[in-house]
């Protein structure tokens, strides 16, 4: 069975070449922020783990969503718990339990400034 | 010993440091001491909220508490863990503001490294719809990305380096940069012992009240070998 990452190569390549882009196209597009020897590397399965600005460069470049690029790099995932677009800086690792908390509690301080503040009105 | 929160690939630092450089130029803060953060802020198209107390309103935590205790026993040590958040989609932040003024300051380039990192905040707003979510691995890494933001920011790049050299070597001079910087003496000694030319090993007791914490962290320059203190 093939992995996430046993498909991003291929991926990447077939991307390119439907493109119809040369290594030093990509390379040009990307204002050398994606090399042709590195994306060589990419495409032979010889860099496994490229960092996540790589792939957003390559998905604007190929026209294509960075979600899909990253989903078949194993980057994300379907989500068992819902975010809503929040970053969450701890001093200590959270669990998804409290993750789901502080969502809550996030609405709940919101709504509460809002009513305070019709109230002021 | 703590866990490592900043390294990174030396191809994903360029990436942060160019990031940084664009949003200085921007916010017509480069070489500016210190580092006008509110500016930055602005310039990466977000904004603190100053109304929120966030973690330590504990009036709020005890009427939220109150309130969904009737439908399950909430797990409050997660907002007490929180030193801020980010709402990507509005670009909001929220800081603990009980926190020290310089570290307030590195909160904030903290959040601004996760809104103002293309490939970041094209993720976050990507989640916003709750079906994707990340790979730890990748949350982590990103995690060391917006702490290099802030770090890369808060020292101008290479302008503390540049500074600290005319300096002799003293735990006395991160003590007077961090002043010049505006940043906690902890985060200019810790930038001071990492990017200094000369090999230099540093290592902190952590605070013993925070037991959860492991007490040890050691930071060297690049051409330090690096010691295990486990």
């Amino acid at each position: 069975m093939s992995t996430g990452k046993e498909n991003l190569s291929l991926y990447l390549k077939e991307l390119r070449l439907i493109n119809n882009m040369t290594l030093r196209d990509v390379e040009e597009a990307t204002k050398k922020a994606v090399s042709n020897s590195y994306l060589s590397q990419l495409e032979t399965g010889q860099i496994t783990k490229p960092s996540p600005h790589i792939l957003q460069e390559l998905a604007k470049t190929y026209g294509v969503p960075y979600e899909d690029i990253m989903v078949v790099a194993g980057y994300m995932k379907a989500a068992n718990t819902k975010r809503g677009g929040v970053v969450f800086y701890n001093r200590q690792d959270i669990t998804d339990e409290e993750k789901a908390t502080l969502l809550n509690y996030l609405q709940f301080i919101r709504s509460t400034k809002l009513k305070s503040k019709n109230n002021e009105k | 010993m703590k866990n490592d929160d900043s390294s990174l690939l030396p191809d994903q630092l360029d990436n942060i440091k160019s990031h940084v450089q664009k949003l200085l130029y921007k916010a017509d803060a480069l070489g500016e001491l210190p580092t006008p953060v509110d500016q930055l802020v602005r310039s990466a198209n977000l904004h603190v909220n100053e109304d929120f107390v966030l973690v330590n309103d504990y009036k709020m935590i005890r009427n939220f508490t109150s309130r969904i205790e009737k439908v399950a026993r909430p797990s409050i040590h997660g907002i007490k863990k929180l030193l801020g958040l980010l709402h990507v989609p509005s670009g909001e932040i929220l800081i603990d503001h009980l926190q020290h003024k310089n570290k307030k300051t590195f909160i904030k380039l903290h959040e601004a490294g996760h809104g103002f990192l293309p490939h970041q905040r094209l993720v976050y707003e990507i989640m916003e719809d709750g079906e994707l979510e990340l790979d730890p691995d990748i949350e982590e890494l990103f995690e060391h990305e917006a702490n290099n933001f802030a770090s890369e920011a808060l020292f101008q790049l290479d302008k503390y380096e540049k500074m600290a050299a005319d300096y002799t070597i003293s735990i006395k001079t991160p003590i007077d940069l961090s002043k010049k910087f505006g940043s906690s003496v902890y985060a200019s000694t810790r930038r001071y012992v990492q990017t200094h030319f000369s090999p230099l090993a540093l290592g902190i007791y952590n605070k013993i009240e925070d037991v959860s914490l492991a007490p040890w962290f050691c930071f060297t320059t690049s051409s330090y070998a690096f010691s295990d203190f486990s």
